[in-house]
Protein backbone atom coordinates (compact mmCIF):
# COMPACT_ATOMS: atom_id res chain seq x y z
CA UNK A 1 0.00 0.00 0.00
CA UNK A 2 1.40 3.39 -0.96
CA UNK A 3 2.13 5.96 1.69
CA UNK A 4 0.30 8.38 -0.57
CA UNK A 5 -2.96 6.60 0.07
CA UNK A 6 -5.56 8.43 2.12
CA UNK A 7 -8.81 7.39 3.77
CA UNK A 8 -11.83 9.67 3.47
CA UNK A 9 -14.90 9.33 5.69
CA UNK A 10 -17.38 9.64 2.86
CA UNK A 11 -21.13 10.23 3.00
CA UNK A 12 -21.30 11.23 -0.67
CA UNK A 13 -22.52 14.73 0.14
CA UNK A 14 -21.04 17.94 -1.19
CA UNK A 15 -18.46 18.40 1.56
CA UNK A 16 -16.91 14.92 1.61
CA UNK A 17 -16.97 14.76 -2.21
CA UNK A 18 -15.15 18.09 -2.29
CA UNK A 19 -12.51 16.71 0.10
CA UNK A 20 -12.06 13.67 -2.15
CA UNK A 21 -11.60 15.91 -5.18
CA UNK A 22 -9.23 18.28 -3.34
CA UNK A 23 -6.98 15.51 -2.09
CA UNK A 24 -6.43 14.09 -5.56
CA UNK A 25 -3.69 16.73 -5.77
CA UNK A 26 -1.76 15.01 -2.95
CA UNK A 27 -2.84 11.37 -2.93
CA UNK A 28 -2.78 8.77 -5.65
CA UNK A 29 -5.51 6.60 -4.13
CA UNK A 30 -8.33 7.84 -1.95
CA UNK A 31 -10.17 5.14 -0.04
CA UNK A 32 -13.77 6.29 0.37
CA UNK A 33 -15.42 4.77 3.45
CA UNK A 34 -19.19 4.99 3.87
CA UNK A 35 -20.68 3.77 7.14
CA UNK A 36 -24.12 2.56 8.09
CA UNK A 37 -25.92 1.51 11.24
CA UNK A 38 -29.35 0.04 12.00
CA UNK A 39 -31.08 3.41 11.67
CA UNK A 40 -29.46 4.33 8.33
CA UNK A 41 -29.12 1.01 6.55
CA UNK A 42 -31.94 1.88 4.11
CA UNK A 43 -30.46 5.24 3.16
CA UNK A 44 -29.18 5.54 -0.44
CA UNK A 45 -25.50 4.79 -0.99
CA UNK A 46 -23.40 7.50 -2.62
CA UNK A 47 -22.75 5.58 -5.81
CA UNK A 48 -23.51 8.55 -8.09
CA UNK A 49 -20.80 10.80 -6.68
CA UNK A 50 -18.28 7.97 -6.50
CA UNK A 51 -18.96 7.48 -10.23
CA UNK A 52 -18.54 11.22 -10.89
CA UNK A 53 -15.18 11.24 -9.07
CA UNK A 54 -13.96 8.19 -10.99
CA UNK A 55 -15.06 9.67 -14.31
CA UNK A 56 -13.28 12.93 -13.56
CA UNK A 57 -10.05 11.71 -11.94
CA UNK A 58 -9.57 8.07 -12.91
CA UNK A 59 -11.35 4.77 -12.41
CA UNK A 60 -8.77 3.23 -10.08
CA UNK A 61 -8.22 6.16 -7.73
CA UNK A 62 -11.31 5.81 -5.54
CA UNK A 63 -11.81 2.38 -3.96
CA UNK A 64 -15.15 2.60 -2.16
CA UNK A 65 -16.12 0.49 0.86
CA UNK A 66 -19.46 0.41 2.66
CA UNK A 67 -18.93 -0.68 6.26
CA UNK A 68 -21.31 -1.47 9.09
CA UNK A 69 -20.61 0.21 12.42
CA UNK A 70 -23.78 -1.13 14.03
CA UNK A 71 -22.18 -3.48 16.58
CA UNK A 72 -19.46 -0.98 17.36
CA UNK A 73 -21.97 1.82 17.85
CA UNK A 74 -24.08 -0.35 20.09
CA UNK A 75 -21.01 -1.06 22.20
CA UNK A 76 -20.10 2.64 22.34
CA UNK A 77 -23.64 3.38 23.51
CA UNK A 78 -24.01 0.58 26.02
CA UNK A 79 -20.54 0.12 27.50
CA UNK A 80 -20.75 0.93 31.24
CA UNK A 81 -24.03 2.67 30.48
CA UNK A 82 -25.18 3.18 34.07
CA UNK A 83 -21.85 4.74 34.98
CA UNK A 84 -21.93 7.07 31.97
CA UNK A 85 -25.59 7.92 32.56
CA UNK A 86 -24.88 8.94 36.12
CA UNK A 87 -22.07 11.28 35.05
CA UNK A 88 -23.45 12.65 31.78
CA UNK A 89 -27.23 12.34 32.04
CA UNK A 90 -29.12 13.46 28.94
CA UNK A 91 -25.87 13.94 27.04
CA UNK A 92 -26.00 10.16 26.56
CA UNK A 93 -28.62 10.89 23.88
CA UNK A 94 -25.86 12.33 21.66
CA UNK A 95 -26.13 9.38 19.33
CA UNK A 96 -24.92 11.40 16.34
CA UNK A 97 -21.59 12.03 18.06
CA UNK A 98 -21.30 8.36 19.01
CA UNK A 99 -22.06 7.40 15.41
CA UNK A 100 -19.28 9.62 14.14
CA UNK A 101 -16.91 8.24 16.79
CA UNK A 102 -17.77 4.73 15.55
CA UNK A 103 -16.86 5.82 11.99
CA UNK A 104 -13.51 7.13 13.18
CA UNK A 105 -12.73 3.93 15.08
CA UNK A 106 -13.65 1.88 12.00
CA UNK A 107 -11.59 4.19 9.78
CA UNK A 108 -8.54 3.75 12.04
CA UNK A 109 -8.97 -0.03 11.84
CA UNK A 110 -9.11 0.27 8.04
CA UNK A 111 -5.93 2.38 8.09
CA UNK A 112 -4.14 -0.14 10.34
CA UNK A 113 -5.24 -3.06 8.17
CA UNK A 114 -4.08 -1.36 4.98
CA UNK A 115 -1.01 0.55 6.17
CA UNK A 116 -2.54 3.97 5.45
CA UNK A 117 -1.18 6.99 7.36
CA UNK A 118 -3.61 9.73 6.39
CA UNK A 119 -7.32 10.27 6.90
CA UNK A 120 -9.66 13.18 6.20
CA UNK A 121 -13.32 14.12 6.31
CA UNK A 122 -15.64 16.92 5.19
CA UNK A 123 -16.41 18.56 8.53
CA UNK A 124 -17.23 22.27 8.12
CA UNK A 125 -18.31 24.93 10.64
CA UNK A 126 -21.98 24.09 10.03
CA UNK A 127 -24.08 22.48 12.74
CA UNK A 128 -21.79 23.39 15.62
CA UNK A 129 -24.03 21.64 18.13
CA UNK A 130 -23.01 18.21 16.77
CA UNK A 131 -20.22 16.75 18.92
CA UNK A 132 -18.23 15.72 15.87
CA UNK A 133 -18.22 19.34 14.65
CA UNK A 134 -16.80 20.82 17.87
CA UNK A 135 -13.17 21.95 18.01
CA UNK A 136 -12.39 20.23 21.37
CA UNK A 137 -13.80 16.92 20.09
CA UNK A 138 -11.91 17.24 16.81
CA UNK A 139 -8.69 17.83 18.78
CA UNK A 140 -9.31 14.62 20.73
CA UNK A 141 -9.99 12.74 17.50
CA UNK A 142 -6.76 14.05 15.97
CA UNK A 143 -4.97 12.72 19.06
CA UNK A 144 -6.68 9.35 18.65
CA UNK A 145 -5.50 9.06 15.05
CA UNK A 146 -2.01 10.29 15.98
CA UNK A 147 -1.73 7.55 18.63
CA UNK A 148 -1.79 5.06 15.74
CA UNK A 149 0.54 7.04 13.49
CA UNK A 150 -2.24 8.48 11.33
CA UNK A 151 -2.63 12.14 10.39
CA UNK A 152 -6.28 13.22 10.47
CA UNK A 153 -7.30 16.46 8.79
CA UNK A 154 -10.40 18.50 7.97
CA UNK A 155 -9.51 20.22 4.68
CA UNK A 156 -12.77 22.19 4.27
CA UNK A 157 -13.26 23.06 7.94
CA UNK A 158 -13.07 26.82 7.33
CA UNK A 159 -14.62 26.99 3.91
CA UNK A 160 -17.68 29.19 3.47
CA UNK A 161 -21.18 27.81 3.82
CA UNK A 162 -23.78 29.16 1.37
CA UNK A 163 -25.91 31.81 3.06
CA UNK A 164 -29.18 30.15 2.12
CA UNK A 165 -27.95 26.87 3.59
CA UNK A 166 -27.28 28.64 6.88
CA UNK A 167 -30.83 29.98 6.78
CA UNK A 168 -32.27 26.52 6.14
CA UNK A 169 -30.15 25.07 8.94
CA UNK A 170 -31.47 27.68 11.34
CA UNK A 171 -35.07 27.15 10.35
CA UNK A 172 -35.06 23.38 10.47
CA UNK A 173 -32.40 21.99 12.73
CA UNK A 174 -30.09 24.66 14.00
CA UNK A 175 -32.16 27.52 15.32
CA UNK A 176 -29.38 28.44 17.71
CA UNK A 177 -26.80 28.79 14.97
CA UNK A 178 -26.40 32.51 15.53
CA UNK A 179 -25.59 31.90 19.19
CA UNK A 180 -22.75 29.52 18.42
CA UNK A 181 -19.26 30.45 17.44
CA UNK A 182 -19.35 33.06 14.67
CA UNK A 183 -18.78 31.72 11.20
CA UNK A 184 -15.54 33.02 9.71
CA UNK A 185 -15.87 36.01 7.43
CA UNK A 186 -16.06 34.87 3.82
CA UNK A 187 -12.63 35.17 2.26
CA UNK A 188 -14.17 34.83 -1.14
CA UNK A 189 -17.84 34.47 -2.01
CA UNK A 190 -16.96 31.49 -4.19
CA UNK A 191 -15.07 29.39 -1.61
CA UNK A 192 -17.76 26.82 -0.95
CA UNK A 193 -17.53 23.07 -1.41
CA UNK A 194 -20.48 23.14 -3.80
CA UNK A 195 -18.91 25.81 -6.01
CA UNK A 196 -15.61 23.91 -6.11
CA UNK A 197 -17.41 20.78 -7.37
CA UNK A 198 -19.48 22.84 -9.79
CA UNK A 199 -16.34 24.38 -11.29
CA UNK A 200 -14.84 20.91 -11.67
CA UNK A 201 -17.95 19.87 -13.57
CA UNK A 202 -18.98 17.37 -10.90
CA UNK A 203 -22.24 19.08 -9.90
CA UNK A 204 -24.86 20.85 -12.02
CA UNK A 205 -25.20 23.82 -9.66
CA UNK A 206 -22.96 25.54 -7.06
CA UNK A 207 -25.44 24.82 -4.27
CA UNK A 208 -27.42 21.59 -4.43
CA UNK A 209 -27.81 21.18 -0.67
CA UNK A 210 -31.37 20.33 0.27
CA UNK A 211 -32.39 19.44 -3.29
CA UNK A 212 -33.69 16.13 -4.61
CA UNK A 213 -30.28 15.60 -6.18
CA UNK A 214 -28.58 16.07 -2.81
CA UNK A 215 -30.91 13.63 -1.10
CA UNK A 216 -30.38 11.03 -3.80
CA UNK A 217 -26.59 11.26 -3.75
CA UNK A 218 -25.92 11.45 -0.01
CA UNK A 219 -26.05 8.65 2.51
CA UNK A 220 -27.86 9.67 5.73
CA UNK A 221 -25.21 9.96 8.41
CA UNK A 222 -27.23 9.32 11.57
CA UNK A 223 -30.63 9.80 13.15
CA UNK A 224 -30.69 13.05 15.11
CA UNK A 225 -34.26 14.02 16.02
CA UNK A 226 -34.02 12.73 19.58
CA UNK A 227 -30.66 14.44 19.98
CA UNK A 228 -32.13 17.73 18.68
CA UNK A 229 -35.02 17.50 21.12
CA UNK A 230 -32.49 17.18 23.93
CA UNK A 231 -30.17 19.90 22.60
CA UNK A 232 -32.66 22.54 21.45
CA UNK A 233 -35.61 22.07 23.75
CA UNK A 234 -34.15 20.65 26.91
CA UNK A 235 -30.60 21.94 27.36
CA UNK A 236 -29.63 24.96 25.25
CA UNK A 237 -32.60 27.20 26.20
CA UNK A 238 -31.31 27.15 29.79
CA UNK A 239 -27.52 26.99 29.36
CA UNK A 240 -24.80 28.81 27.49
CA UNK A 241 -23.32 27.18 24.42
CA UNK A 242 -19.86 27.18 26.06
CA UNK A 243 -21.19 25.03 28.90
CA UNK A 244 -22.91 22.72 26.42
CA UNK A 245 -19.71 22.34 24.44
CA UNK A 246 -17.62 21.72 27.56
CA UNK A 247 -19.95 19.00 28.84
CA UNK A 248 -20.15 17.38 25.42
CA UNK A 249 -16.37 17.48 25.08
CA UNK A 250 -16.10 15.85 28.52
CA UNK A 251 -18.32 12.95 27.47
CA UNK A 252 -16.50 12.43 24.20
CA UNK A 253 -13.07 12.65 25.80
CA UNK A 254 -14.03 9.64 27.92
CA UNK A 255 -15.56 7.77 24.98
CA UNK A 256 -12.48 8.45 22.85
CA UNK A 257 -10.29 7.08 25.67
CA UNK A 258 -12.41 3.91 25.66
CA UNK A 259 -12.01 3.67 21.89
CA UNK A 260 -8.25 4.16 22.20
CA UNK A 261 -8.02 1.16 24.56
CA UNK A 262 -10.02 -1.01 22.16
CA UNK A 263 -7.81 0.08 19.27
CA UNK A 264 -4.67 -0.64 21.31
CA UNK A 265 -6.00 -4.17 21.75
CA UNK A 266 -6.72 -4.45 18.05
CA UNK A 267 -3.25 -3.25 17.14
CA UNK A 268 -1.67 -5.73 19.57
CA UNK A 269 -3.74 -8.83 18.86
CA UNK A 270 -5.59 -8.12 15.60
CA UNK A 271 -8.48 -10.43 14.85
CA UNK A 272 -8.25 -11.98 18.32
CA UNK A 273 -9.08 -8.66 19.98
CA UNK A 274 -12.31 -7.57 21.58
CA UNK A 275 -12.76 -4.85 19.00
CA UNK A 276 -12.45 -7.28 16.08
CA UNK A 277 -15.64 -9.00 17.23
CA UNK A 278 -17.52 -5.73 16.70
CA UNK A 279 -16.36 -5.13 13.13
CA UNK B 1 -42.89 28.63 25.63
CA UNK B 2 -39.42 27.34 26.47
CA UNK B 3 -40.74 25.79 29.67
CA UNK B 4 -43.47 24.00 27.73
CA UNK B 5 -40.87 22.72 25.28
CA UNK B 6 -38.69 21.66 28.20
CA UNK B 7 -41.52 19.60 29.67
CA UNK B 8 -42.27 17.95 26.30
CA UNK B 9 -38.57 17.28 25.72
CA UNK B 10 -38.16 15.85 29.21
CA UNK B 11 -41.15 13.55 28.67
CA UNK B 12 -39.71 12.35 25.35
CA UNK B 13 -36.07 12.03 26.44
CA UNK B 14 -36.38 10.28 29.81
CA UNK B 15 -37.95 7.10 28.36
CA UNK B 16 -35.22 7.01 25.69
CA UNK B 17 -32.52 7.03 28.37
CA UNK B 18 -33.86 3.91 30.04
CA UNK B 19 -34.77 1.95 26.91
CA UNK B 20 -32.68 -0.95 25.64
CA UNK B 21 -30.48 0.17 22.75
CA UNK B 22 -32.49 -1.37 19.90
CA UNK B 23 -35.75 -0.01 21.25
CA UNK B 24 -34.17 3.43 21.58
CA UNK B 25 -33.13 3.33 17.93
CA UNK B 26 -36.69 2.41 16.90
CA UNK B 27 -38.12 5.09 19.21
CA UNK B 28 -35.86 7.72 17.59
CA UNK B 29 -36.99 6.61 14.13
CA UNK B 30 -40.64 6.85 15.18
CA UNK B 31 -40.13 10.37 16.56
CA UNK B 32 -38.29 11.36 13.37
CA UNK B 33 -41.21 10.12 11.27
CA UNK B 34 -43.71 12.10 13.35
CA UNK B 35 -41.62 15.31 13.43
CA UNK B 36 -40.93 15.18 9.71
CA UNK B 37 -44.53 14.52 8.78
CA UNK B 38 -45.69 18.18 8.57
CA UNK B 39 -42.82 19.36 6.32
CA UNK B 40 -43.10 16.19 4.25
CA UNK B 41 -46.82 16.74 3.68
CA UNK B 42 -46.25 20.43 2.99
CA UNK B 43 -43.57 19.51 0.44
CA UNK B 44 -45.96 17.15 -1.31
CA UNK B 45 -48.64 19.82 -1.40
CA UNK B 46 -46.15 22.39 -2.73
CA UNK B 47 -44.99 20.02 -5.47
CA UNK B 48 -48.55 19.31 -6.49
CA UNK B 49 -49.45 23.00 -6.58
CA UNK B 50 -46.35 23.86 -8.60
CA UNK B 51 -47.07 21.05 -11.03
CA UNK B 52 -50.69 22.12 -11.49
CA UNK B 53 -49.68 25.78 -11.87
CA UNK B 54 -46.86 24.72 -14.23
CA UNK B 55 -44.33 26.55 -12.05
CA UNK B 56 -40.73 25.29 -12.23
CA UNK B 57 -39.53 23.71 -9.00
CA UNK B 58 -36.23 25.44 -8.10
CA UNK B 59 -35.28 22.59 -5.76
CA UNK B 60 -36.27 19.74 -8.05
CA UNK B 61 -34.03 17.38 -9.99
CA UNK B 62 -33.85 19.68 -13.02
CA UNK B 63 -31.90 22.25 -11.05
Amino acid sequence: MSSEDCVILYSGGTDSTCVAALLTERSRRLHLLTFYEAATRDSPLPAANVGRLRDRFGEDRFPHSVLSVDALLRRLNCDRYACYLRRHGFFMLSNCGLSSLAWHVRAIVYCLDNGIRRAADGVTRELGHFPGHMDPVLRELKGLYARFGIEYENPVRDWDVPADQRLIDRLIVDRHASEFEPAPEPRSPSRTTGRYLYELGLLPHPNVKGTDLDRSMQHACYPFVLFHIFAFWLYLPFHEYAEYEARMAGLFKEKIQDAARWLDGYKATGRASELAELL
Amino acid sequence: MRYLRFIVAFALCVPALVMPYRLRVAYGQMLAWIFHLPPTLFGRLARRLMRELETPNPYGPAR
